[in-house]
């Protein structure tokens, strides 16, 4: 007996969306299957942060099919907390009064409920995840005191902390080092394997990419390529930075 | 000395004015640690002047003039908030035009009400002698009210103000929060006038929670830090503006800005 496939965690179907009448994204189609690592690319503009933002239930309504764990993005209710974001620009005040363990604890707060201060369950589950990006000995360090690449691996623990099976991040190289870019994403590979996890990450890095993740899916507003991340080639990246019809000169 | 102390206890007015001192100062303190983290200092201050409008209707019309002031701080905290939600960048403006449009509604209607429009003063710059026995119950009720809520949504409002968009995709209620804030805000406010006056109530939601700021960096401490402050610079204030025969919300307004500057100094902000 063959075994049925196991539904895709992400199942997007001629997905298209507007944002004051001008498109954003236009018929775009793809899945994601269970334990993938997939890169998200395209330029500046190109829709990439509108997909994540469709898919977290945060954009709507849009025109097409969105499934996300089996289920719409603006009715995922409990299973919210399967799904851990890290977001793409940090607008966070620097002299923020938290420490890096209050904000991976914060993580937390949607499953204690409200009326309810986080237990010792809580901060050992908090614990946990740093220690899984390598920040447990500046657990108690202010967050604005530590380095762009060491926030964003306490932004990780805070994704990590409710244990989801599903791992979005919105361009987490952003302002990193290229040894910070490198480390981060060995660390994403090592998590997909140890916590079962399957990642969705947009970056600007097609390089690193390319090189590290299993799958890609390219968006210039349509979408241009999804596919294993070997059949990428300099000839597709070219058609994915190119100017989108609707941007070019006289259009 | 003692004896104008121990005379000062003995009085009715003064116990009254305490009791309900500790409740504002209380109250305005916790949600202040807030106000300070969002930056909703100018949205208080907006709010706060809208009272004024309320106060000077309330009269107009002869109800009381708290129940003016709240119902106008009501009314302006969910139009900033709506304002605000459409479009972004409207807040800082909204509120410019709320505020003058409220301070002008005042006056128009101090205009129409011919005679002297007594008591406004103590609306506008707090009043020692303001707290009557009958507004002790509403006041701990409100007080009440505002300890609950914080309580109960005390650790949401915390991931709210570090990172809304995270807090957002996590499931926590932004929204709410925010006119929840601009309620609670709204509600200190029209029981903070009472004693301070509309014009100088919005130091009450600001200068606790920034003076504690600069003491410490631990949210478990900077609440309690925080009312500490509020309620100590609301009995000292008191305390002098009985003593001084001035008016309380200034002295008040005084004591919490020298605590605010000393501990700008500690903190080595300063230097």
């Amino acid at each position: 007996m063959i075994a049925k496939p196991e539904p895709p965690i992400i199942d997007v179907r001629h997905l298209s969306f507007r944002r004051n009448g001008r498109i954003v994204l236009h018929d775009v189609s793809f899945e994601i299957r269970e334990h993938e690592l997939v890169g998200l690319i395209g330029p500046n503009g190109g829709g990439k942060t509108s997909l994540l933002q469709t898919l977290l239930g945060v954009l709507h309504p849009y025109e097409g099919q969105v499934q996300i764990l089996g289920r719409e993005p603006q009715h995922l209710d409990n299973a919210r907390g399967q799904i851990g974001y890290v977001a793409q620009t940090k607008q966070f005040d620097r002299d923020f009064p938290a420490r890096a363990k209050d904000v991976v604890l914060m993580g937390t707060f949607p499953q204690i409920g409200f009326g309810k201060l986080p237990g010792a369950k809580e901060k050992a589950q908090a614990y946990e995840a740093l220690e899984q990006v390598g920040m447990r000995d500046r657990a108690s360090r202010p967050i604005g005191r530590l380095s762009g690449g060491e926030q964003q691996r306490v932004f990780i623990a805070q994704a990590l902390v409710s244990h989801p099976r599903l791992l979005i991040l919105d361009e987490p190289t952003a302002g990193v080092d290229r040894e910070g870019e490198e480390s981060l994403i060995r660390l994403l590979t090592r998590l997909k394997t140890e916590s079962d996890l399957t990642i969705l990450m947009v970056s600007h890095n097609v390089s690193l990419i390319r090189s590290h993740t299993d799958r890609i899916v390219a968006l210039n507003r349509d979408l241009i390529f999804a596919g294993a991340a070997s059949g990428l080639t300099d000839q597709v990246i070219a058609e994915v930075y190119h100017p989108h019809p609707a941007e070019a000169p006289g259009a | 000395m003692l004896d104008r102390l121990s005379d000062m206890l003995s009085l009715a007015f003064m116990q009254r004015a305490f009791l309900g001192g500790v409740l504002v100062g209380a109250s305005c303190a916790f949600l202040s640690v807030f106000v300070v983290l969002r930056r909703l200092a100018f949205v208080s201050q907006g709010v706060s002047h809208a009272a004024f409008g309320g106060v000077a209707l309330a009269v107009l019309v002869g109800v009381n003039p708290s129940l003016g002031a709240l119902v106008f701080s009501v009314g302006t905290a969910l139009a900033i908030g709506g304002v605000s939600r459409r479009r972004s960048w409207v807040e800082d403006s909204s509120i410019g035009i709320f505020l003058a449009v409220s301070m002008a509604l005042g006056l128009l209607f101090l205009g129409l009400k011919h005679g002297s429009a007594t008591g406004l003063y103590g609306y506008l710059f707090g009043s020692i002698l303001s707290i009557l026995p009958s507004d002790l119950p509403w006041m701990i009720g409100l007080t009440l009210l505002v300890f609950v809520v914080l309580f109960v949504f005390v650790k949401e409002l915390y991931f709210y103000v570090f990172d809304e968009t995270m807090a957002r995709v996590a499931g926590v209620p932004v929204d709410g929060l925010y006119f929840g804030l601009l309620l609670l805000l709204a509600v200190t406010i029209s029981l903070g006038m009472k004693l301070v006056g509309a014009i100088l109530v919005t130091a009450l939601l600001v200068i606790p929670g920034a003076t504690a700021r600069f003491l410490t960096s631990n949210i478990v401490v900077l609440i309690p830090l925080s009312i500490a402050i509020g309620v100590l610079g609301v009995l000292i204030g008191l305390t002098l503006a009985y003593l001084g025969n001035v008016s309380p919300g200034a002295s008040i307004v005084m004591v919490l800005f020298l605590g605010f500057l000393a501990a700008f100094f500690m903190s080595g902000r300063g230097s």
